[in-house]
């Protein structure tokens, strides 16, 4: 059953488990949490297959046969720097290709070869891991199709706001009873009972129009740091790459053209990814490192980067057309024919959320009870690789067991009351900012807020003093002009309980990045420009408790891992750089 | 304005807007288009648009023009 959006005013709900996000993990979640409990129901800001990344995805890791797991496995581990919970990841592998199956007998159009062999291939840099192709679109109308027939219940145009708890309080000391938020289109405030809440919000993004995120803004990430769930590995969450051309339009599908055999280079025709590993040595081969090396190349001087996209064949392209159709409008839109020059490319951490998120059990417990996450909204752990489907088999792996878990533990268990009070509360806070008369708008402070983190000093070399500058920045736009954030309309209304989530866990981030004394992953620290294994092969985890952030490290279990560092020691980084130094 | 416009002199022909089921504010997930007590889309919050293009390819008039164009915020150096 779909909720359509004009028709709800104000309304209470009663369920078994909420899905808070639509996309593909969300869809998974609730399809699996029905075979537990009968009241399922899925929260959307958006139209369920037009919002979230999972409508504009291009591919998804294929299924690996048994003797090409743990090799597999090696790849995805050396690829996040030995930050991946081997545990989870080894779930993943061995079930993403359960889920696969399921996904074609529902009819998802996964590209197949003219002898109709599913068309796979490998990924830049990765030699056992594999792509297999499908239109994003397609897939999620396939998902949508068979969540329906089964039962579940969507909410759509619903931005869910905050948690309750069965205490009243934030944080809460008790477990989670449903949640709150309001119609994004009539403004009716939305009371929804649940006996568990399942997060699968995505990325975080802060309205760069890049990447298709400007929906995804942290709201479930936010939500559960509120209610005291802690965050994991958020230093190392932004996602770099190359998704501006031309300095005036935005693409995504990047590591597609890579894969495809795309050079990067400078203004001087150097080839960057050789320069900087000519032996092509893994893990450089990924769209982050690549982004490091450009971004390093135009600081010293030898911008603008291009990607020569010639050498691609017309069977690239019509591939390309058939799984990145937004994509492939974009540069036709824009007269730019890949196949003909080069185009200059400009690297920019685009979201966050990439490598980091709420810190889940294999089930997709959190430390809550009541409160699950799946997807990119949780740490995931297959997705420091970028570009091989690892976040989308992450999506349909953690949101199925989220939603096994969640299911099972709705059915045992019996109504909670929700706290009136607390209802109340959140509903003044919610449409607060509709009676100021004057004040920021919420475009003020994305402006603000991406003034404060996206410049590459900041975002790509972080530094001890620079990170501070932005903390306290981040902390003046809470403390200061989030209060008086003005919203004219129930459309920035949306915008206003946005950026309220989005603050916060930008500070989460970057209290995270000032925590870890090293460079890793995506992680860079210029006073650190090395790996260092014998003291930072650990987790770095933040919470919120009623005096503010609190931060703990847990170890990295590499020794019982299957995959670990041949000795632990301090490695120099790929890439040397240090701002003081390129400007002297 | 990365969405650019609507071109009604196509969209009058479409059958599914004179059937009151013009799928293209459904399309977006930003709120971007709204439809009118008759149907008729209209760009409300163009600034809003982040060119995702779906707009435009469920549009089976393609009556909806976006431009790959995108207002720059913030540069990274």
């Amino acid at each position: 059953m779909i909720m359509e959006a004009n028709a709800i005013l104000d309304q209470e709900i009663e369920v078994d488990v909420l899905v808070v996000g639509g996309g593909s993990s969300g869809l998974w979640a609730a399809i699996r949490a029905l075979d537990f409990c009968p009241r399922v129901i899925v929260a959307d800001k958006g139209k369920i297959t037009s919002s979230g990344v999972s409508t504009m995805i291009h591919g998804v890791q294929a299924p690996l046969e048994e003797n090409e797991i743990l090799t597999a496995m090696k790849e995805l581990v050396e690829g996040s720097v030995f930050l991946a919970d081997q545990d989870r990841l080894s779930i993943l592998l061995r079930e993403m290709g359960l889920r696969f199956k399921e996904m074609v007998d529902w009819g998802v159009p996964f590209e197949r070869d003219a002898d109709g062999k599913l068309h796979t291939q490998h990924r830049m840099g990765l030699k056992t891991n594999r792509m297999a192709f499908v239109n994003g679109r397609q897939m999620m109308r396939e998902m949508k199709a068979k969540a329906l027939a089964g039962g579940v219940w969507f909410l759509e145009r619903a931005m869910i706001t905050d948690l309750l708890t069965s205490d009243g309080y934030h944080p809460s000391q008790g477990r989670i009873v449903g949640a709150v938020g309001f119609n994004t289109i009539t403004g009716g405030f939305i009371i929804i009972k649940a006996k568990a809440v399942v997060i699968t919000t995505g990325l975080i993004g802060a309205k760069q129009h890049l990447s298709y995120v400007d929906g995804l803004t942290g709201d479930g990430t936010a939500m559960a740091l509120r209610v005291g769930a802690e965050l994991e590995n958020m230093e190392l969450s932004q996602s770099a790459a190359f998704s501006l051309w031309e300095r005036s339009f935005s693409t995504g599908g990047q590591a597609e053209y890579m894969r495809a055999g795309a050079k990067v280079v400078n203004s001087l025709g150097e080839d960057i990814i050789l320069k900087y590993a000519p032996d092509k040595v893994e893990p450089f081969l990924s769209k982050l490192n690549i982004c490091f090396a450009a971004v390093k190349e135009i600081l010293e001087g030898r911008g603008p980067i291009y990607m020569d996209m010639r050498n691609l064949t017309d069977k690239d392209v019509a591939l390309l057309r058939n799984v990145l159709p937004s994509a492939m409008r974009a540069f036709d839109e824009a007269g730019v024919d890949i196949q003909k020059q080069q185009v200059e490319i400009t690297p920019a951490v685009h979201h966050w959320g990439t490598g980091g998120g709420i810190k889940i059990s294999p089930d997709g417990e959190t430390n809550i009870p009541g409160l699950y996450a799946a997807g990119c909204a949780s740490h995931n752990s297959a997705n420091y690789v970028s570009g091989a489907g690892q976040p989308q088999a992450y999506n349909f792996f953690s949101g199925y067991r989220a939603g096994e878990r969640a299911g099972r533990m709705a059915a045992a268990t019996g109504n909670a009351a929700i706290e009136r009070k607390q209802v109340e509360l959140f509903m003044d806070s919610v449409f607060a900012p509709l009676s100021r008369a004057a004040g920021p708008s919420p475009g003020d402070l994305y402006l603000a807020v991406n003034s404060a983190t996206v410049p590459a000093e900041y975002s790509f070399f972080k530094q001890e003093l620079r990170i501070k500058r932005v903390i306290e920045e981040l902390q003046r736009l809470q403390a200061e002009e989030l209060p008086v954030v003005r919203a004219h309309d129930i459309h920035e209304l949306v915008k206003a309980n946005e950026v309220r989530n989005t603050i916060p866990v930008l500070e989460a981030i970057f209290r995270c990045s000032l925590e870890r004394k090293e460079s890793r992953h995506a992680h860079f620290r210029e006073e650190y420009p090395y790996r260092d294994d014998i003291n930072w092969l650990k987790w770095v985890i933040i919470r919120k408790d009623s005096r503010g952030f609190v931060i703990r490290h847990e170890d990295i279990p590499v020794d019982r891992y299957p995959i670990r560092p041949d000795r632990r020691e301090i490695v120099p980084g790929l890439i040397g750089f240090a701002l003081g130094q390129s400007r002297e | 304005m990365v969405i650019k416009s609507i071109n009604w002199e196509i969209c009058n022909d479409c059958k599914l807007r004179q059937e009151n089921r013009c799928p293209v504010a459904d399309s977006c997930s930003l709120d971007v288009i709204r439809l009118d007590d008759e149907g008729k889309p209209h760009i409300a919050y163009a600034e809003d648009c982040h060119n995702c293009f779906l707009c435009s390819r469920d549009c089976p008039l393609e009556a909806v023009e976006v431009s790959s164009m995108i207002p720059l915020l913030i540069m990274p150096y």
